[in-house]
């Protein structure tokens, strides 16, 4: 699955702790989310899609 | 009067305060038990203080589980896919000694079955843990925006 989760991310001037914090997760989280090693839980997705204001699948796209 | 905000507390401290009461039983009952065991004649009651760490392990494994469902997702299936690759790997081992020192090939105490599971899960934790990029050390280099 690919993200926009480190590009998100660098918009707002997060780093990886912050937001972790924010969706209530660990950084390593954070880090496998971004480096597309672990998909998150539909619940999780629905977090960050809210957190960035954004649709689940504006974020995360099936590889092609 | 004003409450200051409780500083969060260090993984280790936390680990401490959720484990570490039925640890500290755990140990002492296997302390207790090996001790007392030896003085005693066979029968019942030495067969009850043989399994006196029994219910200190219950509660052992009650409080991992319990730590377990405040992880986040991602450590939640780091755990438990080092939990199936540990338990393939111990148990395919222990039956492949088992068989082994039934037909004579070697002769081994049942005191290593412990060692060799305890053995399997920390290889399985380093290599599920390799996998995901998820170290137990937490000045790992983290990305900056």
């Amino acid at each position: 699955m690919n993200n926009r989760m480190r590009e998100l991310r660098g918009d707002r001037g997060w780093s990886q702790a912050e937001l972790a914090e924010r969706l209530g997760v660990s950084r390593q989280t954070v880090n496998a989310i971004e480096t597309g090693k672990y998909d998150p839980s539909l619940p999780l997705a629905f977090t960050i899609g809210r957190l960035f204001g954004l649709s689940i699948e504006s974020i995360f796209a099936p590889e092609a | 009067m004003t409450t200051q905000p409780r500083k969060p507390r260090s993984a280790g401290m936390q680990y401490l305060i959720d484990a570490g009461p039925a640890s500290l039983c755990y140990f002492a009952a296997v302390i207790v038990s090996a001790l007392v065991t030896k003085q005693m004649e066979p029968g019942l009651l030495r067969l009850l203080v043989a399994a006196l760490p029994l219910p200190a392990i219950l509660w052992m494994a009650w409080a991992e589980l319990r730590r377990l469902r405040k992880r986040d997702e991602l450590r939640q299936r780091i755990e438990l896919e080092a939990m199936t690759v540990a338990f393939a790997m111990s148990f395919g081992l222990v039956i492949t000694l088992t068989f082994l020192d039934m037909n004579g090939a070697i002769d081994v105490p049942i005191t290593i079955a412990g060692l060799l599971m305890a053995v399997c899960w920390g290889g399985a934790q380093m290599w599920v843990r390799m996998r995901y990029h998820y170290w137990w050390s937490e000045t790992e280099k983290e990305q900056e925006p």
